[in-house]
């Protein structure tokens, strides 16, 4: 049952990436491009963690624990660079 | 049973990500927009990761990944969003014109804390 509920589940997350990638087009400054780029690595994550559902597998864990950081740092070092000029240091 | 409890796991978290969505796409300026986004994505996330938990667990799976992400995503997350929207008021992007008041105007035109750059 849980494979026809975890499929509807990635239709409903697919569809909410929409405004992420309008936010990240049309974002009218460059802050909301980086909030869209930020909801957008989330809702992938998900929508992995839902891949392996509807596969029956465990092979994408890894895959989504390194989304989860790669996401956060890459949020950090935009901020720092928008800040400072400069990401490192 | 198990099935039963993954499945709403998955449901709430599925609503939160959409309900994020929407405030995404309809709040008036980028602070507001931030605020909707990160709360709701993290709470979704985490409702996702743990009917994943829940479904592989009963089965006897190692379920140390899933424990993992749900903490680092809410250790991280709040953070993430508090740095883009620091960075969005020290470059200098307004706030709608129907918020009430600013409180980091108070603490000086840089934030009072942008530390040994100025």
């Amino acid at each position: 049952m849980i494979e026809y509920v975890a499929t509807g589940c990635m239709v409903a997350l697919a569809l909410s990436m929409l405004p992420s990638l309008y936010r990240i087009l049309v974002g009218p400054s460059i802050a909301d491009r980086v909030v869209g780029a930020d909801s957008l690595v989330t809702i992938v994550t998900a929508i992995v963690v839902l891949t392996g559902f509807v596969q029956e597998t465990r092979e994408y864990m890894d895959a989504v624990m390194a989304m989860a950081i790669l996401g956060f740092f890459g949020t950090v070092a935009v901020a720092k660079y928008l800040i400072q000029g400069r990401a490192i240091g | 049973m198990v099935e039963w409890i993954a499945s709403f796991c998955l449901v709430a978290g599925t609503f939160f990500v959409v309900l994020g969505a929407l405030g995404l796409l309809r709040m008036p300026d980028v602070y507001s927009r931030l605020h909707a986004v990160t709360k709701s994505s993290t709470l979704g996330l985490a409702g996702v990761l743990a009917s994943s938990a829940l479904m592989f667990g009963v089965n006897g799976a190692n379920v140390l990944p899933e424990v993992l992400t749900i903490l680092f995503v809410f250790l991280t997350n709040p953070v993430g969003g508090h740095m883009i929207a620091r960075s969005a008021y020290l470059i200098g992007v307004p706030l709608t014109e129907r918020s009430v008041m600013d409180a980091m105007k108070r603490a000086g035109e840089h934030g009072g804390m942008d530390h040994d750059q100025h």
